[in-house]
């Protein structure tokens, strides 16, 4: 078993990591202009590449919540170059684990007791890793559990983490310090829930509950009394994360049937529950050889405010697309376009969101969808891309976009990437909270 | 006092230490105080000072007992039993921590152990050579000439930094310190394990050697 050596924590270590990255990602592109002078044909890709192995690196050695930074980038594609998100998705899975005698002494010190004064069996060694923790199997009478348990520290490291990370997405993503400031404190609040077991619990408990009627979908019953702030304990769910049960061939039906299932999830989630499940990646989901899906991590849940709801959700409706006056109402009103801008930026912005919102909306625009079609992924990497080196809103540099829909978003984006590797076509549309939105948009121009 | 015990004199001791802040003014005044005769003091302890190091080897004792009646410590590999030991042994100074902030105030004197360190030095040797002895057959520590029987000299160094590291930590449910166990052990094992300096060490010595030859 190869343990983690050493866990970098002070500040000053961390920033000496970021540095180290830093200085090393300007060394990728002096060797990728030396190599180009000698083979100009070299491209683009391959320095993304060197540049995505140094950060990932990087990051991956942090672990905790830069971890999930990486995670949360990686979730983004549509802003990063396709290395990048490649490198990240690895980020999705395995940290090292922690001792087995720190695993005791969190059990010591958070329940009082020992793991097998609570338990009848209990793996010391880790099963899983999660970003900001590591999962054990149980045995406690006939039934099996999932126990997890939180690495030490980690609240306190995630602000100092992401201090560290700021610099670097200042440089990539080109915003001001202000506008990075909005998306941070979304991102730090969330991770900092994260890190409160309690919290999940409620949250897992109340979701799952709400979501049991969802045909297909399996969540895990939660055991207050064997939990803590720092472990988490929960059924043991069957089942196998995303790649490996690809590995096993399952049918077309199979595999549409689970991707039915997730998208049925979801939309419960965003329409009726205005609570969502915000960490869609391969490693929360177990999928079962009948397409059955075990949904699991409740740590990161984002709650829908309502009128971001209203605005997000018609941005996306045909009906609503079609009245140019009403978009531009909609657009400024989530903060893609600011009151504040100068016509010819007004436009550029406003043909580039309105191209990004068809393109994402495009599932929700017929009543069936194929996700496998990696074209259709390709264009939105390459609208991600093309949006990210357009020189007018690159040299914009202000944060465009309510700070609501970076989750909302990464919850898309994960679902509809989930749904490509799972090659399914999934009946989608829209429902009846189409009609309502409408209602209210066109009304409200109707008396306006 | 009915009948005058050892374990009865030790707590006495540390309940008016608390209570106090400060040692009893003499061992007359405190013999009194608890209503003892000053010689029943002496059959048992010498002086104030043995009371505390006879504290601080029962603490240790009880940690190594109860790591020896633990199966899973068992199963550990040296470098887990070590680091297990520490966190039982903080786990344990945790019930205690106002008494060993106490002792460790009271010291005047410069001294890079931490209070009460140097009467549990030999117990901790003792200890340690065991876990070093099998680090030797699982292979996690290599075998040096010379250095190998300073490893547990070594490791009590590291020990009275962790120690003296949770004394002043100040993180909530001392996380910090488990940290710090966590990677000063790792470190300690990565040092005594092979390394590339023993390595670099082979290297030098067959260069040596084809010049020689």
């Amino acid at each position: 078993m190869k343990y983690q050596d050493k866990i970098a924590t002070s500040r000053l270590d961390r920033t000496m990591k970021f540095i180290g990255t830093g200085a090393k990602i300007g060394g990728n592109y002096l060797k990728h202009y030396a190599k180009k002078t000698v083979n100009p044909s070299l491209d683009i890709e391959e320095l993304h590449r060197d540049n995505a192995e140094d950060i990932y690196s990087t990051l991956s050695s942090l672990k905790g919540s830069a971890l999930k930074v990486a995670q949360m980038l990686s979730m983004d594609k549509a802003v990063l170059p396709k290395a990048y998100s490649d490198k990240f998705t690895m980020a999705q899975y395995q940290a090292p684990p922690l001792s087995a005698p720190l695993v005791v002494q969190t059990f010591v010190k958070s329940l009082g007791k020992k793991p097998l004064e609570i338990f009848d069996e209990f793996s010391l060694n880790a099963k899983n890793a999660a970003s900001i923790g590591q999962v054990h199997e149980a045995r406690l009478g006939d039934k099996k559990l999932a126990v997890k348990v939180q690495y030490p520290g980690i609240a306190e490291s995630i602000q100092s983490d992401l201090r560290m990370v700021k610099p670097i997405a200042l440089r990539m993503f080109n915003l001001s310090e202000k506008d990075l400031q909005k998306y941070i404190q979304e991102v730090e609040g969330k991770l900092l829930e994260e890190t409160d077991y309690i919290l999940e619990l409620r949250r897992s408990k109340e979701i799952s509950e709400a979501c049991a009627g969802i045909e297909g979908l399996e969540f895990a019953k939660y055991y207050p009394e064997l939990s803590s702030n720092k472990v988490l304990t929960m059924d043991w769910l069957e089942g196998k994360h995303l790649d490996e049960f690809l590995k096993d061939e399952p049918s077309q039906e199979v595999k549409n049937r689970a991707g039915q299932r997730l998208w049925d999830f979801y939309n419960f989630q965003m329409h009726e529950l205005r609570a969502v499940h915000a960490d869609p990646h391969p490693g929360n989901f177990l999928l079962q050889a009948d397409g059955k899906v075990g949904v699991i991590d409740f740590g990161c849940v984002k709650e829908i405010p309502e009128d971001f709801y209203y605005d997000y959700f018609a941005l996306i409706l045909p009906s609503i697309q079609a009245e140019p006056a009403l978009l531009e109402q909609v657009m400024e009103r989530i903060e893609m376009l600011f009151p504040t801008d100068n016509a010819a930026t007004r436009t550029v912005f406003k043909e580039a969101f309105g191209k990004m919102t068809r393109l994402l909306a495009l599932p929700f625009a017929s009543p069936e969808f194929y996700f496998g079609n990696d074209a259709y992924m390709n264009e939105i990497y390459a609208m991600g891309e093309e949006i990210s080196t357009n020189p007018v809103i690159r040299s914009s540099g202000d944060g465009r976009g309510s700070r609501h829909m970076l989750y909302i978003n990464r919850t898309y984006f994960g679902l509809y990437s989930l749904l490509n590797q799972l090659d399914a076509t999934v009946q989608t549309g829209t429902g009846s909270w189409a009609a309502e939105i409408e209602a209210r948009f066109l009304t409200e121009i109707a008396e306006a | 006092m009915a009948k005058v015990t050892s374990s009865k004199i030790v707590q006495a001791y540390i309940d008016q230490l608390l209570e106090v802040g400060r040692r009893p003014s003499s061992v007359y005044q405190f013999a009194k105080s608890i209503k003892i005769k000053e010689e029943e003091f002496y059959d048992h302890f010498s002086s104030f000072d043995a009371i505390e190091a006879g504290w601080m080897s029962t603490l240790f004792e009880s940690v190594t007992e109860e790591l020896a009646a633990d199966e899973v410590f068992q199963a550990y590999s040296a470098r887990e039993k070590y680091m297990a030991f520490l966190y039982a042994w903080v786990e344990k100074c945790r019930g205690n921590r106002s008494f060993l902030l106490l002792l460790s105030e009271k010291s005047m004197m410069p001294n890079p152990l931490p209070a009460g360190f140097s009467s549990i030095k030999k117990h901790f040797r003792d200890f340690a050579d065991s876990i070093v002895r099998e680090g030797f057959d699982t292979q996690e520590v290599k075998q040096r000439p010379l250095l190998s029987d300073r490893y547990a000299d070594a490791m009590f160094l590291q020990f009275a930094f962790v120690h003296s590291f949770w004394l002043k930590d100040s993180s909530k449910g001392f996380e910090k310190t488990d940290m710090a166990i966590e990677k000063s052990v790792h470190l300690a094992f990565d040092l005594m394990g092979q390394s590339a300096f023993d390595s670099a060490l082979e290297f030098g010595k067959f260069l040596f050697q084809q010049k020689r030859a």
